[in-house]
């Protein structure tokens, strides 16, 4: 069975992102770059099936300026096959939606059994590129899973189909797709694997095939979203103290704060 | 004495052909030990012979490491057993020359020797005795009671019997040899027991015993090199060639980037000096009382961990021989709870420390640590969690790394970018950069250099972990890349001399960072600070409260680096604070925290935890000396202690500190001492490389 | 300007054992259902909708009816609650129907024919103001809008599920092994901590009250679960979970940089306890300091009255 994932390559998740001096996209100077942690989900998740049978191929692809190679050499060195980069000038600032056509293109060619994203992405926290993907490519998806195998074989011992395990509150949906499927993983069972050192070296001499958004068909022109203004969070910790007093006045006036200034009750 | 094989050829031949087969025997074993042993990997152990040379005096003639308590009364018995064996073998050569020869070895017909020899003989055999009922009656816990050991002691005290035997038998049978002096054991045995053969058969009685010494000689020595007693050989070698780095240093991979299996996937991958430490293990269980972990209740037992390398050299080593391509099972993988016994280390060298024959028992573990974590990804989730921080945010908690320096705005601490000049780095290290208890200590530490006038900065934002945790995990890659990014920061500021107020950066700057061509003065923040106080520098007043502090000996500033007093100095220095000792676990004997070795970032589900059990011993000495602070000069140890004042509830009497913290409330007013300059205490400091 | 806003109501995939778990579910998706409605009434011509006749909600069949009618009468925006379904049908939807897709709003404003909608990005580490061009579809974050007391139960409109774009098999439902119907860790969005300040699992009944109040999922400090106080699994930090929920209650927890590495990038964290010297506070967006056994049972009666109230 071949596995194609589709990661992207955000600032880790120890970084503290700054909001650039435009106002509208954030500093990049700083930044260490590392694989969305719900696309490294997937990717431990792809491979988990690859232990489990080591005839799977993994490949991995991401769309993103040529920064995103690094993230592609990470997942390779986890235990990934091949790896496609898709590039160029275009790539750099499309919405969810193009990404989803670009990377369709991807599929097309690379003709994989199931396709895996992560939930959602840790930079724009959108959550759309997997849903949209399955519809460009009129697959059907599930969202938010955290384990699929083959399902359990057929009388004539051949593989009916793919049993997925969608996370929901209380417990875990099962759902069989026969077909191809695009799913978007929560959580892998283990924690993403710490790539091995030699796993390291051989990513690092590991060609990585380089597509041109443009030439996919794909361009920047006609996004839906733009981003009109970005700015930091309040300062944490400047936290309000209620010092000890009468106790029940203490609870209500908390009660009260999360309600109409957190906005969390 | 005459040998009774003297004048009868056939006799001489009998006694050649037994000490042949017996010594024959002996060496084909002892090559079938060395063709496996050159099974491991190459490592040049000839550098420094002074100092093997003076280790070989004081460790294997004099017996040093086994003095130590609570093992004084074994290791005098040992001790006895041990001089007595080198004495009497001189005596028993002697029998066989004369036996062949009709020859004696010059001097041993003397009375000196006579009577050293029969003196050692009966403090063997009384040693022996103790060695029995000890056996016997109250076996140590650790101790691998096993036929073996009772094989050796019974074949020991057989020899000394036979000895004694001959001696007194020969006496009556008058076979003494003429000039030579009378054995004084014989002698007193003759004196209490003026008979003690019937008729005429002392002469046959001397000469069954002689024969049955002699004999018993070649079976000894074609037995030994299968038993644990191998010891009595490979130790002389195992001291000589014991590891001359320091002992807080690992070993370096070198061109890491080159290679294709890392650490220690066969036993092929361990050194042949560790090979040697398996056949030099004799049983002892001295480790596996210091240890730990396996005090707490985990899979750990570093005894183990040698003999398991031992037995799989001696099972495997045969068909590795044959088959150079053959790799043999992986070490890490001998058994299924291999890996568990290896995540569990703590690294505090208690082991090392207390092992009588200079095993290097760390090295194993980390070898096979580095073959887990870098050939097979094979780390405890959590541990990995921290690797990967280390290696995307330069701190194994992945606290954002542009954070590092926020606690040092408050005191407004200059940073090599703004003052190049300056003399000292400190080197905050990530616990007192980004936690906030330890934030504290960094605070103290700047403190107490600006009261003294020491001239130093701090890199900010541009200090990065110093690898330890990675390179104690296995990951020798992480340490590697994090230790070449230091050494460019501080060869970029042309730093020379450091300051840490922590053990593990403090140890792997001084001792590891040499290996990759950075080499300074390093100093940890209490040795910089004795000396500022014994020089006058750094004045300290009475505080308000009386403290009876107990110093809490980190692994990496003691063991590791042997730095025991000048925290124990400072503490004295200060007014008002009385230092009391951890007994019997402090100093050398110094318990763990548990923190160490990667365990700070590892869950501790099995057993107790190591920092509780610390915590006990330190309320076993305040039942006695009532403690109000534990000092301690390590920020991980200040985190494990101050998490088990609150799990033993003693949070509100007895509170865990850092000496540095200590030393900051006691610093007199400004004015009230004398400028000091830096240049005078340039002096300070470990040399490293 | 024509807006939309879905139902959730009867398409959720809730445990279906009639438990807690399911009644909490079935309040708190009766209650973004009602703050999305009157946003869209606020924010023009509204009409709520719902589909029916599906055992419980999978995308293509749901997002099937939906586009059906959305192409017909062409909406100009259509608001979805951000639970774990509704962002799954408001992405497939926005890509069936090549609109502009914005996730989690906390904010809307319409102007110039286009929306504003402010939301966090990077984990919540910045917040950001995006223009959607319209038509669009939008998923509200749940309890951004106060509702407007005594707002009236919309007239919904249900359409029926188009059971034939079905390409998937529903198998099985297999609740998570703790049956206590309670969220585990990683799933939460309020997570309520305990730490040794509550002196003994004895005193965790209260903490367990509150949670089930909250719909939270139980945490502990390290050494809380080495104590044996509580299980393993429920260790948040450095060496147990890391979690990220929108509210993070920590009680008597003093804030080691082991917890703190494990759950500081909570949306809003509340703290408990009686040292202000503790760590724990520099994090906090809310402290208390003063006697958790005063405090807690208050707390969980004030909050009892606010849930009332809703």
């Amino acid at each position: 069975m071949k596995l194609l994932v589709c990661v992207k390559q955000t600032p880790d998740s120890t970084v503290r992102v700054k909001v650039a001096g435009d106002g509208r996209s954030i500093d990049a100077s700083q930044i260490t770059w590392a694989i969305s942690p719900y696309d490294e989900y997937a990717v431990e998740l792809a491979l988990e099936r690859k232990d489990a049978d080591p005839s799977t191929t993994v490949a991995v692809v991401t769309v993103g300026p040529t920064r995103s190679r690094d993230a592609l050499r990470q997942a390779l060195a986890m235990g990934c096959d091949e790896a496609i980069l898709v590039t160029g000038a275009a790539a750099e600032s499309l919405d969810g939606l193009a990404v989803a056509r670009a990377l369709a293109k991807v599929v097309e060619e690379a003709k994989p059994a199931l396709v895996l994203c992560g939930r959602q992405a840790s930079d724009d926290d959108q959550g759309l590129v997997g849903q949209a993907l399955a519809e460009t490519l009129g697959w059907p998806h599930v969202s938010t899973i955290t384990k699929f195998r083959p399902a359990d074989a057929g009388p004539a011992g051949s593989v009916d189909g793919i049993d997925v395990w969608r996370e929901v509150e209380g417990g875990h949906e099962v759902w069989r797709t026969s077909g191809p499927v695009v799913l978007t993983v929560q959580k892998s069972e283990k924690e993403p694997r710490y790539p091995s050192l030699p796993g390291i070296m051989k990513a690092k001499k590991k060609e990585i095939p380089e597509k041109d958004a443009s030439s996919l068909g794909v361009d920047a022109g006609g996004a839906k979203l733009e981003i009109v203004k970005m700015e930091p969070p309040p300062a944490r910790g400047g936290g309000k103290i209620v010092k000890d007093g009468d106790m029940k006045q203490t609870a209500a006036e908390l009660v009260r704060l999360l309600r109409e200034e957190a906005k969390i009750l | 004495m005459i040998a009774p094989t003297t004048g009868n050829a056939l006799l001489i031949g009998a006694l050649i052909v037994v000490w042949a087969v017996g010594w024959g025997l002996f060496v084909r074993r002892a090559w079938q030990l060395y063709r496996w042993l050159r099974l491991g990997r190459d490592e040049d152990r000839t550098e420094h012979p002074a100092r093997r040379l003076r280790d070989e005096l004081v460790i294997y003639l004099g017996q040093r490491k086994l003095f130590k308590r609570p093992y004084l009364v074994r290791g005098i018995a040992h001790a006895l057993i041990f001089w007595g064996f080198l004495i009497i073998t001189v005596g028993t050569v002697d029998l066989f020359v004369s036996g062949v020869f009709g020859y004696r070895l010059p001097g041993t017909g003397t009375a000196p020797f006579v009577w050293t020899v029969d003196l050692f003989a009966l403090a063997v055999v009384a040693s022996i005795a103790l060695a029995f009922v000890r056996r016997i009656f109250l076996p140590p816990p650790r101790m691998h009671v096993a036929l073996d050991g009772y094989l050796i002691l019974a074949g020991i005290a057989f020899l000394m019997i036979t000895l004694l035997v001959f001696e007194t038998a020969g006496l009556v049978a008058g076979v003494a040899a003429e000039g030579s002096a009378d054995p004084p054991l014989g002698r007193a045995i003759l004196g209490l027991w003026p008979s003690p053969f019937p008729g005429e058969s002392a002469a046959a009685v001397y000469g069954a015993a002689w024969w049955a010494h002699l004999v018993g000689v070649a079976a000894f020595a074609a037995y030994l090199p299968q038993s644990k007693h191998l010891h009595i050989f490979t130790t002389l070698p195992n001291v000589f060639f014991r590891s001359q780095r320091p002992r807080g240093a690992l070993d370096l991979i070198d061109g890491i980037e080159e290679r294709e299996t890392f650490g220690a996937g066969s036993v092929r991958d361990l050194s042949w000096k560790q090979l040697l430490d398996g056949y030099t293990c004799t049983e002892c269980g001295r480790c596996s009382d210091q240890c730990p972990a396996l005090a707490t209740g985990k899979p750990l037992d570093p005894q183990k961990i040698v003999l398991d390398v031992r037995d799989q050299l001696l099972r495997e080593g045969a068909r590795l021989v044959r088959d150079g391509s053959d790799r043999g099972t992986p070490p890490a993988r001998w058994k299924p709870t291999k890996t568990e016994e290896l995540w569990a280390c703590t690294t505090c060298a208690a082991c090392v420390e207390a092992c009588p024959v200079t095993i290097e028992h760390l090295d194993k573990i980390v070898d096979m640590r580095r073959w887990l974590a870098m050939n097979e990804g094979d780390v405890p989730p959590e541990a990995q969690r921290s690797l990967t921080n280390i290696e995307r945010a330069g701190n194994p908690w992945g606290q954002p790394p542009d954070t590092r320096a926020d606690w040092a705005k408050d005191p407004a601490v200059p940073t090599f970018a703004e003052q190049p000049g300056a003399e000292w780095l400190y080197f905050v290290g990530c616990a007192a950069s980004f936690d906030r208890r330890n934030q504290k200590v960094a605070r103290a530490t700047v403190e107490v250099l600006r009261a003294a006038g020491v001239s130093f900065a701090i890199l900010g934002v541009e200090e990065t972990c110093n690898g330890d945790p990675a390179r104690r995990i296995g990951n020798e890659y992480l340490w590697q890349t994090q230790a070449r990014q230091n050494i460019e920061t501080f060869g970029r500021y042309g730093i020379k001399k450091v300051i840490a107020s922590c053990p593990h950066c403090f140890n792997t700057i001084a001792n590891e960072y040499p290996q990759l061509g950075g080499s300074y003065e390093v100093v940890h923040a209490t040795q910089l600070v004795q000396r500022l106080v014994q020089d006058g520098r750094l004045a300290l007043r009475d505080g308000a409260a009386r403290d009876a502090v107990a110093y809490h000996d980190p692994c990496y500033l003691g063991r590791h680096n042997r730095v025991y007093d000048e925290p124990r100095d400072v503490l004295d220095a200060i007014p008002g604070v009385e230092r009391v000792e951890i007994e019997p676990y402090h100093r050398e004997r110094g318990f763990c925290c548990g923190a160490g070795g990667g365990r700070m970032w590892m869950e501790e589900k099995v057993g107790q935890r190591v920092n509780h059990r610390r915590m006990d011993q330190i309320l076993a000495v305040d039942a006695k000396t009532p403690v109000t602070k534990v000092a301690s000069g390590c920020p991980f140890c200040l985190i494990m202690l101050d998490e088990a004042v609150g799990a033993r509830d003693v949070q509100d009497r007895i509170k865990p500190i850092d000496v540095l913290e200590l030393v900051a409330t006691h610093i007199r007013p400004p004015g009230a001492q004398t400028e000091a300059r830096s240049d005078e205490v340039e002096h300070l400091g470990r040399a490293s490389g | 300007m024509k807006v939309w806003s879905i139902v959730e109501r009867g398409t959720a995939p809730a445990a279906k054992g009639g438990g807690d778990a399911d009644r909490r579910e079935e309040r708190a998706q009766r209650r973004v259902s009602l703050e999305i409605a009157a946003k869209a009434k606020e924010l023009g011509e509204s009409k709520a909708l719902e589909v029916t006749g599906l055992e419980r909600y999978s995308a293509l069949p749901v997002v099937g009816a939906i586009a059906a009618k959305a192409k017909a009468e062409s909406p100009d925006l259509i608001l979805v609650a951000a639970t774990p379904t509704g962002r799954d049908l408001a992405a497939r939807l926005a890509a069936r129907l090549g609109w502009a897709y914005a996730s989690e709003a906390s904010g809307i404003a319409i102007e110039g024919g286009a929306a504003t909608i402010t939301r966090t990005m990077y984990a919540g580490k910045v917040r950001a103001a995006v223009r959607a061009s319209l038509p669009a579809v939008v998923s509200v974050r749940p309890g951004a809008f106060t509702l407007p007391s005594g707002a009236a139960e919309p007239a919904v409109e249900s359409i029926p599920a188009d059971a034939g774009a079905e390409k998937l098999a529903f198998q099985r439902f297999e609740p998570t092994a703790a049956a206590s119907g309670r969220i585990p860790l990683a799933e939460a969005r309020v997570v309520v901590s305990g730490g040794r300040g509550l002196r003994g699992p004895e005193n965790w009944k209260m903490v367990e009250e509150l949670a089930d109040l909250l719909g939270a999922a139980l945490g502990a400090s390290r050494a809380v679960t080495d104590a044996g106080w509580r299980p393993n699994e429920e260790q948040v930090g450095q060496t147990g979970r890391t979690v990220t929920p929108d509210l993070y209650i920590a009680l008597g927890i003093s804030g080691a940089i082991q917890h703190l590495a494990g759950m500081t990038s909570s949306k809003v964290i509340v703290a408990v306890n009686k040292d202000p010297e503790a760590d724990i506070f520099k994090v906090a967006d809310y402290g208390v300091v003063g006697d958790l056994f005063e405090f807690l049972p208050a707390f969980t009666e004030e909050v009892k009255k606010a849930k009332a109230s809703a």
